[in-house]
């Protein structure tokens, strides 16, 4: 049990796959601006992430690696990301209105997100089992919508504060995610058990 | 008019800078960029990936119905990678570890994507190949850069294959080798641009 | 909605599917090439696993998905695959003891080598003696208990915990090789 909550913190905490992996980085810095779709796409990447995981986890252990074609890990791996957020959104669209106006519009966004098949990757390169790949796809998922809760948050106040004008805009991004990589990093490595 | 074939391979190294202008491939910019010995093989490696696939997709660009275009770009790009990547397994395998993952995520590396549907589907494939080429080429440069900076500024020297090339007698900060470093290094150059910019208006 | 063009929606199955197979050729041709081409292992690795392998002429190793090296496979000139080898280090008494070997292809030891170690000269470096190394030819792993528990291996008297080390250091890397390529 403590193998999966060590998992679940590292996913959202010490190796945080945007301040940390350094994945889902342009998403990261263009939805950031305003809280509302910040909070979508998180929404999404972590739906698709805890799918994505164990689905490609379940491909490479199964299906590739019997056959001595792991090689071919990355041409599947994102063919079956693809797919599975292309069913995704007509299953939504068809049954949810509601949720497909909340979702629908990130999931193309997120089919080529490099967050979901950083995180297929990682999973299978950091060798866990198929119930830790479901544990590491959401912790990772929830660890993303965290950063881009905290980063829309910090930028909607930076619009108004007074800021050297070559670092509006982008610079100023960078840096306080450096300074967010940090805290991530290092402060919570109080969690490390 | 055809726009000559020196603006489309320098338009990625000065005006439309793939990672400093238009902000793309940036997960596998900051996170390889620890040393100057592993941004040097990811940016070659992304020279010919970006080459190849711009290529390859303009030669098919007219046989691509509109539904599955983007599938169809992944499959071309993903090729060209699994090529990259089974060729540094086999013959330069302490690069290929050092890479680890990023390589790989070329596959959907935003400025591979972005060229290929804003460029490469609707011109013909020299063109299409001289943009790779130049953006890739952007990227490199781009991505060495922030290397230097961060291995000096981290570690105090540049080492490439165990050969020291720099040592700067510096109190090294480790942070910048730490992926914190990368982004702050970024935001740095960034804002020197953005300066550098205004400047010269 | 989006409407349904059955025309399109063929020729968007049939161009991928065409591009699919063609680029799936050109990757699996490309990476049986490049493994046909690459360096073979290093030729300290060969000299050493030769020693612990008689007759086989090439290794390969076998890597993990972080591309560490879990063991060898042995092969004949003749491109046969003969068993494997290993080469890795374990805890003695006093330091590392580097340890290869050779295991046939049911898993039997074809041969042991303690390549290096730092217990005590004339009582744990005994384990360096060849007929203590002797010893583990052709034994499985289940086989390799001292003969004071009615095994196969004598110890070296006053010499226990190496001994023991040796054993389980041995035994447990069989297991685990086992495991791997076993299947």
């Amino acid at each position: 049990m403590s193998n999966y909550l060590s998992i679940f913190l590292t996913g959202l905490f010490l190796k945080n796959f945007v301040l940390v992996m350094f994945l889902g980085l342009c998403a990261f810095f263009g939805v950031s601006k305003e809280t509302k779709p910040a909070l979508g796409m998180g929404v999404t990447v972590t739906a698709v992430m805890t799918f994505a995981t164990p689905i490609t986890w379940a491909l490479y252990h199964h299906i590739l690696k019997p056959l001595d074609l792991t090689y071919l890990w990355i041409m599947t791996f994102i063919l079956i990301i693809a797919t599975f957020v292309e069913m995704a959104e007509y299953i939504i669209r068809k049954t949810s209105p509601g949720l497909y106006r909340t979702m629908g519009i990130y999931l193309p966004l997120v089919a080529s997100n490099c967050a979901i098949l950083g995180a297929a990757l990682l999973n299978i390169s950091w060798g866990h089992t198929l119930a830790e790949s479901i544990v590491f796809g959401f912790s990772g998922g929830l660890g993303f919508s965290l950063v881009m809760l905290i980063m829309s948050g910090i930028r909607e106040r930076m619009e108004l504060a007074d800021v050297p004008v070559s670092f509006k805009g982008a610079p100023l991004a960078f840096i306080i995610g450096g300074l967010l990589s940090m805290v991530f990093m290092h402060y919570f490595g109080v969690f490390r058990i | 008019m055809a726009r000559s074939c020196w603006y489309e391979f320098r338009k990625g190294i000065w005006g439309k800078h793939p990672v400093f202008c238009l902000l793309l491939g940036l997960c596998t910019t900051l996170a390889v960029s620890i040393r100057v010995e592993n941004a040097v093989a990811m940016g070659i490696a992304t020279i010919c990936i970006l080459s190849a696939a711009n290529t390859v997709i303009s030669l098919l660009r007219k046989a691509i119905p509109h539904t599955v275009h983007l599938p169809v770009f992944l499959v071309v790009i993903a090729t060209f990678v699994t090529l990259v990547e089974v060729f540094l397994k086999g013959f330069l395998p302490d690069i290929h570890k050092a890479l680890g993952i990023y390589l790989p995520l070329i596959v959907v590396n935003c400025i591979v994507l972005a060229r290929a549907e804003a460029h490469a589907s609707k011109h013909g494939p020299l063109s299409a190949f001289l943009d790779g080429a130049g953006m890739g080429t952007g990227y490199a440069i781009g991505i060495v850069l922030i290397a230097v900076i961060r291995e000096t500024w981290g570690t105090g020297m540049i080492v490439i294959r165990g050969v020291t090339l720099l040592r700067v007698g510096i109190l090294p900060a480790e942070i910048m080798v730490l992926p914190p470093g990368g982004f702050l290094v970024m935001g740095l150059l960034l804002a020197l641009f953005a300066f550098l910019e205004r400047r010269i208006r | 909605m989006k409407t349904f063009d059955t025309a399109e929606a063929v020729k968007s199955i049939a161009v991928l599917t065409v591009l699919l197979g063609l680029s799936t050729f050109l990757m699996i041709v490309f990476h049986d090439f490049v493994e046909s081409h690459r360096p073979k292992v290093e030729e300290s690795v060969r000299v050493i696993l030769e020693q612990v392998l008689p007759g086989a002429a090439e290794f390969k190793p076998v890597f993990d998905e972080q591309d560490q090296v879990l063991y060898y496979e042995a092969f004949s000139r003749e491109g046969r695959k003969k068993g494997y080898g290993f080469i890795f280090s374990g805890l003695g008494m006093w330091g590392e003891i580097r340890y290869s070997g050779g295991l046939d292809l049911d898993f039997r030891l074809t041969g042991v080598k303690i390549l290096k170690q730092e217990e005590t000269p004339g009582l744990g470096s005994r384990i360096e003696e060849p007929w203590f190394q002797e010893q583990f030819k052709g034994l499985a792993a289940g086989e390799l208990e001292f003969t004071k528990h009615g095994g196969k291996i004598d110890g070296i008297t006053g010499v226990t915990t190496t001994c023991e080390a040796v054993v389980e250091a041995i035994k447990v890397e069989m297991t685990r090789i086992a495991g791997y390529a076993g299947g």
